[in-house]
């Protein structure tokens, strides 16, 4: 019910060199989204090669947060008897805003050159669903999702940077 | 990095002073702390640091002027240094232009840049300027925010570029838990700008011993809504001289600023306040606020020890540490 996250904001600050946290699984995607077409909007960022650290290209709005480490207050039940609302209707049709369901905060810290990479990929997702913006949120969530559903590419892209090696 | 802005749904002071003293605390703990007064009114945090001395001229280079990327100066001639060792962006009478300003510049910007009006980021300016441009999480381990009261542009531009609030509150007759005008702000910001406000901590603020205020405070701990790490005692005495001794609450205490009658004449002067314990708690507990939002909301190291250095009197040492469980009500 409430709108707080008990804890820290998401703030971040423009990709310092404070987040270089542990190597985590990072869509070095060289897939589609190479074909940035970024019309109008943001920066055409990030192909393959953005330029190692070119800091401040995330956008204000974005997470992977320095400061804040905790309290992922309760982990939801998105798998629970689902309401009948929940049945009837898909995710997007029945939420009314970005928020709704989300309740579980999870943070990463990636390396800036995959940071670098999300504004082109959110433009990608847009242009295939046809809308004019795909939220952050949303990009991220079902980002993962596929992953899920695809273990075996996640683990090749791991394997390319050499994890397992020693 | 620590980023709080203390806000307080019913403006008053506590919002102003206990941003002083949270300040002072955790500059105490050794972070290197900043604070941004973003209320243009009189009596606020810049006229209790004693700073702002360009407050009034309209020609003065000012936080304003930066936020919307006209400066005339550099960003850091802005910065004073209080002598409690805190720095401050001073407030100025600018502020209180501030949307008119701000609208100037979006008429102007999104004309020639043919962009519609709301396209542009109006709340994200002060962010844009504080990490982007400024690159302020690299020189300090903790920014205040003591925001202006009104729900506007500045508000919205402090809260979104610091994303934690910190949230004193008064006992109010009807003893409900009022934070709906907060949490309706904050939804909004969050739906609209895609991004995550966290909430610090809850202060029952001015709390006084009657029953109504008690029940009130009662109501505030047993929530789990949000956390309420301590409480603050009605200090009135305590926190009005700050006004004088233009500082802390710590520096009320350890200086013994009082204000009295003398020669028929109403004086503050440093040397005359007796040490009261309960004030001292009032200061344990100030010291405890800081150490909550540090730590737990912030993960920051600290070794949470309070030295008082009391004028005419032996030191006092208060460890948060040791006396963890030592301690109840509201004293």
């Amino acid at each position: 019910m409430s709108n707080f996250k008990s804890g820290s904001g998401n703030l971040d600050f423009g990709g310092s060199d404070e987040d270089d946290g542990e190597p985590e699984p990072e869509p070095t995607e060289k897939t589609t989204q190479t074909d940035t077409e970024s019309n109008e909007g943001d920066e055409s960022t990030a192909t393959e090669q953005p330029g190692e650290d070119s800091r401040n290209k995330t956008s204000p709005g974005t997470d992977s947060t320095t400061s804040s480490q905790k309290e992922n207050r309760e982990s939801t039940e998105e798998s629970t008897p689902a309401t009948t609302a929940r049945e009837q209707y898909p995710y997007f049709i029945r939420r009314s805003n970005v928020g709704d369901e989300r309740d579980t905060r999870l943070e990463i810290h990636v390396r800036d050159r995959v940071a670098d990479q999300e504004a082109a990929f959110r433009n990608e997702l847009a242009e295939q669903l046809n809308a004019n913006e795909v939220s952050k949120t949303d990009a991220r969530e079902f980002a993962l999702l596929a992953a899920f559903q695809h273990p075996e590419r996640v683990a090749e892209l791991m394997a390319e940077e050499g994890f397992g090696t020693l | 990095m620590i980023t709080a802005v203390v806000y307080s749904e019913s403006g008053g002071t506590y919002k102003t002073t206990m941003t002083a003293n949270v300040a002072v605390a955790l500059e105490r703990m050794e972070l290197n702390t900043l604070v941004l007064d973003l209320d243009p009114q009189e009596g606020n945090l810049t006229s209790l640091f004693d700073a702002g001395e360009h407050r009034s001229d309209p020609d003065a280079d000012n936080l304003v002027k930066h936020i919307l990327d006209m400066p005339d100066g550099e960003f850091h001639d802005l910065i004073e240094t209080t002598e409690e060792g805190v720095d401050i962006i001073p407030s100025h009478d600018m502020l209180g232009d501030f949307t008119s300003n701000l609208e100037q510049k979006i008429s102007y910007e999104t004309g020639m840049k043919n962009m519609s009006r709301e396209e542009y980021p109006r709340f994200e300016l002060l962010h844009e300027l504080l990490w982007k441009k400024q690159e302020l999480h690299k020189e300090y381990d903790a920014i205040l925010i003591d925001p202006n009261a009104r729900a506007e542009d500045l508000l919205y531009n402090a809260i979104f570029a610091l994303r934690t609030l910190v949230a004193p509150v008064k006992p109010a007759g009807k003893g409900n838990l009022s934070l709906e005008g907060l949490e309706e702000l904050v939804g909004n910001m969050e739906n609209q700008l895609d991004i995550e406000i966290g909430l610090s901590c809850v202060v029952p603020s001015g709390v006084g011993q009657t029953n109504a205020h008690q029940q009130y405070q009662q109501q505030f701990e047993n929530t789990e809504e949000f956390a309420t790490p301590v409480s603050i005692g009605n200090r009135e005495s305590l926190m009005d001289a700050m006004w004088e001794a233009r500082g802390s609450a710590f520096k009320v205490v350890e200086e013994r600023w009082k204000t009295f009658e003398k020669d028929g004449q109403m004086v503050s002067e440093p040397g005359q306040r007796r040490v009261r314990d309960r004030e001292v708690e009032t200061l344990r507990r100030l010291y405890e606020l800081a150490w909550f939002i540090a730590t737990t909301t912030f993960d920051a190291d600290i070794d949470p020890v309070l030295e008082l250095d009391i004028q005419g009197h032996t030191n006092r040492t208060i460890d948060l540490k040791e006396d963890d469980k030592t301690e109840a009500t509201t004293a």
